[in-house]
């Protein structure tokens, strides 16, 4: 697939890339036939790139996400494909023909998810320090075990680096708001310095005022940390205000991937065309194509 | 626009036909929904036989009579399962019993659903004081001990029948279809779609009849398999310890005459055997619809997706 | 059956307070609107957008209006008298004047009915139609004039239809009743965005055609800037600002506003935010932890 626009580089050295999936294909079991919810992906993520993946509801854009971080259950099941991952201490691998025990190493520590709604999935019972040891020290082996001090200091830092104040952490899951849990998983999700964070639907489902710092705080996880990001949205503002590029989703195929300028300024395919034609803007209505064209107006009858 | 039809031909019109389209439909996907109906309605049918067979085996007498035939016969060509202690055939005894169980479950089952799901629209859909009111009556019948006030009963109500019995079991069983009813109308309630009824004036009656109660069905079916389960075993429980009230024979009095003439210890085991069989059926019928309907009905619990 | 828009209607609500009973809160109740007042009226139609977070009290007002909820304590009256006092007539008008459209399309049809059970229920409640073909063609015209297909819709079920085709089925129930007020409960909020777009130009046609105000309750701003006319901004229960569309998005007077215009993330990469967010404004407006049912954001299913 051609590229939209050219490519921008990320000033990181690495110049090979850290996700490759080749012709991916997931499908749902139904009772009538199956059916392809991801149909054919191809899709190079670099290195400390934050990259889009925009589409629809239906276009399997969360499919992809899942079935690339191999949470996928029935009836849904993978039907083709490879993704290479190649994590900066370890060995290129297929993540499709990874087994269980492998898949566990890898997560969390190369790769962090974050679901859609994840506010909900911290453990209510839990205080917020309690939940980041458990994924610490479940999950941080390799560099000998981290013991709890460690993590204990690591906690009020990574807090501060999504915008939470340090008594975060004494404090259980429903006494904080939406956005503030959300900023808790993303803090959770960088602790052990993983290659890759892929964000389902990170701002839906909360005001739009703390939408900005959740954008706010996702840019500044790659600045500072250098983590590459994949972010899934329908939310076509969230990628323009974020991403470097940005791949677009219809119906389980990529339509259109590239630069995310080029993308909104001249979109190639025409049903990129028409996704960002249809986005409302501020400053934009037709009411005001009337009032600054035509002197008539229709009549109210 | 048409003229006033009565209420039941009304509500036939609406739902019947989409209804029993859609219950045809339901049942079909579902392999353990439609294996327990199927078995349920095999017993059902074998109970609904007994006549016929009660005719073909006696050839002309009673085969359930006292002293019909020699007693203690063991299994042959003429006496598929032998005879009793009173000289009874026990085949015909057995089918019979199937058929008083059953309809000692039915009859539990229909009165304790239908008061449950009385109560539980009237307090769930109309809330408030009534709610409360109803709700607590409800708590109350569920905390009294059923069994020990059953035993109590039975020992004043040797001599009742079939209704009766029924009835009194469905008194202790009514409050769990109720409260689980209850909480699916109060879910259901707030539905869009129920407020889109609201807006264009359906009154409180249409609503629960034409909105509710065909999305309640499902939790109304599992309710009446689980009460009419439970009084069954209720009343077996019950006739094992020598107790039960009435006189009609059902599975659990053949059960308790095996063990108290030690059955088992003459050779006669299908005495003991057959019953117990007959009931473990009914029992996986019963429960393959109840687990049948959950599937249906929670959709993470299917394998598959769609219909 | 045309609706005489000579005489106006008019909805008011005045000094609405509602308040909920809440475990765990210090005082024992949530309030969700504090002390409201507003005036719809259809001389002259227009849009009427109210614009807030979850949590705002925007849902509440809308049912409130809609009658579906009784107000803690103020009146709200249609055409001067209360609407949970009204007489058979006065019910009548008010129900065929007051009409809703509803945010989650798959959870506004009863699953075990055929859709066109929602469009025949307005026909025989409100007396559209004498006669089953009257009540036919009724349902064609309507269908046609929101462009669905009739024959691609009536007789289904509602999972046989996407949640564009069934939005829209809502809004040609509309069509056929002709009510002077529609309160729309984040009607767009789970449509793709070609969908919504489409959506909203018919209820821009709606406005023209047909006379009716429409009250848009909805949390995305860039939509209310779409539909133009009035609006009224909310936040935890109170509304900060009012007035046109231009005015208010462009001139925004109080603080609220301004952090609400300032997080939109426009669609446009080359116009990135280029300063910080300050975190203490936003997390002071922040919707708290426990937010009422039916005040929460919308999401998207994919």
């Amino acid at each position: 697939m051609r590229e939209t626009g050219r490519t921008s580089s990320t000033g990181s050295g690495e110049s090979s890339p850290l996700l490759e999936i080749s012709n991916l294909c997931v499908r749902y079991r139904t009772t009538h036939d199956d059916v392809a919810a991801v149909d054919g992906v191809d899709l190079t993520v670099r290195r400390g790139e934050i990259i889009g993946i925009a589409g629809e509801s239906g276009s399997g854009k969360t499919t992809l996400a899942v079935a690339l971080l191999r949470l996928l259950r029935p009836p849904g099941y993978i039907a083709d494909g490879t993704i290479m991952f190649r994590p900066k201490d370890g060995q290129p691998v297929d993540l499709l023909s990874l087994d269980e025990r492998r898949l566990r190493a890898l997560r969390w520590r190369n790769i962090s998810y974050l679901p859609q709604g994840s506010m909900n999935s911290l453990n209510p019972v839990m205080r917020v320090a309690d939940q980041f040891r458990d994924v610490v020290l479940e999950h941080g082996n390799g560099r000998g075990r981290e013991r709890a001090k460690d993590v204990d200091a690591m906690i009020p830092r990574l807090l501060r680096q999504v915008g939470l104040d340090a008594g975060v952490a004494r404090m259980y899951p429903h006494e904080l708001s939406g956005g503030m849990k959300q900023r808790v998983l993303m803090a959770m999700s960088i602790a052990l310095e993983p290659d890759l964070v892929v964000a389902d639907e990170p701002t839906t489902a909360l005001d739009v005022t703390i939408q900005r710092v959740i954008l706010q705080s996702l840019a500044d996880l790659r600045d500072q940390f250098g983590v590459t990001l994949m972010v899934i949205s329908h939310d076509m503002g969230v990628h323009a205000q974020l991403v470097d590029r940005v791949a677009v989703m219809y119906e389980g195929k990529i339509v259109e991937v590239g630069d995310v300028r080029q993308v909104f300024k001249r979109p190639q395919h025409p049903y990129t065309r028409s996704l960002i034609e249809s986005i409302p803007r501020i400053g934009e209505a037709p009411w005001r194509d009337a009032e600054q064209g035509s002197e008539e107006r229709s009549q109210v009858r | 626009m048409a003229g006033q039809l009565s209420p039941v031909v009304r509500i036939w019109r609406i739902l019947g036909g989409p209804l029993i389209v859609r219950i045809v439909r339901v049942i079909g996907s579902n392999w353990k929904l439609a294996s327990g109906m199927a078995l349920l309605l095999a017993l059902i049918a074998l109970a609904l036989l007994s006549p016929v067979i009660s005719r073909l085996v006696g050839k002309g007498q009673d085969p359930v009579a006292i002293a019909a035939y020699q007693k203690w016969l063991v299994p042959s060509p003429e006496h598929w399962l032998g005879t009793d202690q009173y000289g009874r055939d026990l085949f015909a005894m057995v089918v019979g019993a199937l058929g008083v169980s059953l309809e000692v479950g039915a009859i539990a089952g229909v009165i304790s659903t239908v008061v449950g799901v009385i109560m539980a629209f009237v307090a769930g859909y109309k809330g408030g004081l009534i709610d409360s009111a109803l709700s607590t009556f409800t708590d109350m019948v569920l905390v009294v001990p059923s069994f020990p006030l059953l035993i109590a009963l039975s020992a004043y109500t040797k001599n009742v029948g079939i209704v009766e019995v029924g009835l009194m079991l469905a008194a202790f069983s009514w409050p769990f279809a109720a409260r689980t009813i209850r909480s699916q109308v109060l879910s259901l309630r707030a539905r869009p779609y129920v407020e889109l009824a609201k807006v264009s004036k359906l009154r409180d009656i249409e609503i629960i009849v034409y909105e509710l109660l065909p999305n309640m069905l499902p939790y109304i079916g599992v309710g009446f398999a689980s009460s009419a389960l439970g009084a069954i075993f209720a009343l077996v429980g019950l006739e094992v310890i020598g107790l039960g009230p009435g006189e009609t024979i059902d599975l659990g009095k053949i059960i308790y005459s095996s063990i108290g003439t030690g059955a088992m210890t003459l050779g006669a085991w299908p005495m003991f055997v057959a019953p117990i069989v007959l009931l473990t059926l009914l029992f996986a019928a019963l429960n393959l619809i109840n687990i049948g309907l959950e599937e249906i009905y929670n959709p993470r619990l299917r394998g598959v997706a769609g219909a | 059956m045309s609706q005489s828009r000579s005489e106006s209607r008019v909805i008011e609500l005045r000094d609405v307070v509602q308040r909920f009973h809440a475990r765990g809160t210090p005082s024992g109740f949530l309030t969700a609107v504090h002390e409201t007042s507003m005036t719809l009226s259809t001389d002259p139609p227009r849009i009427v957008s109210l614009v807030g977070q979850s949590g705002s009290g925007k849902s509440t007002i809308a049912r409130i209006i809609l009658g579906l909820q009784k107000p803690t304590s103020g009146t709200v009256t249609y055409n001067g008298k209360d609407i949970f006092s009204l007489s058979k007539e006065e019910y009548d008008d008010y129900r065929r004047n007051v009409q809703p459209v509803f945010q989650d399309p798959y959870a506004i049809f009863n699953p075990v009915y055929r859709v066109d059970r929602v469009l025949r229920t307005a026909i025989k409640k409100f007396g559209l139609a004498k006669s089953d073909s009257d009540a036919h063609d009724l349902m064609v015209e309507s269908l046609r004039a929101v462009r669905l297909e009739p024959d691609q819709v009536l007789g289904r079920y509602p999972h046989q239809l996407s949640g564009g085709q069934r939005q829209r089925i809502m809004l040609a129930r509309v069509h056929m009743l002709r009510p002077a007020f529609i309160i729309a409960d984040e009607p767009v909020s789970m449509l793709d965005a070609q969908v919504r777009k489409h959506f909203l130009d018919i209820l821009l046609d709606f406005q023209k055609a047909y006379g009716m105000t429409t009250l848009f309750i909805t949390h995305d701003l860039s939509t209310v800037y779409y539909v133009g006319g009035d609006v009224m901004v909310i936040t935890k229960g109170r509304i900060v600002e009012q007035g046109p569309v231009a005015e208010v998005m462009h001139n925004p007077k109080h603080p609220y506003t301004k952090l609400l215009l300032a997080s939109v993330p426009q669609p446009d990469p080359d116009q990135r935010w280029t300063d910080r967010i300050d975190l203490e404004a936003v997390e002071r407006e922040e919707a708290g932890p426990d937010v009422p049912a039916g005040e929460q954001s919308p999401t998207l299913p994919v």
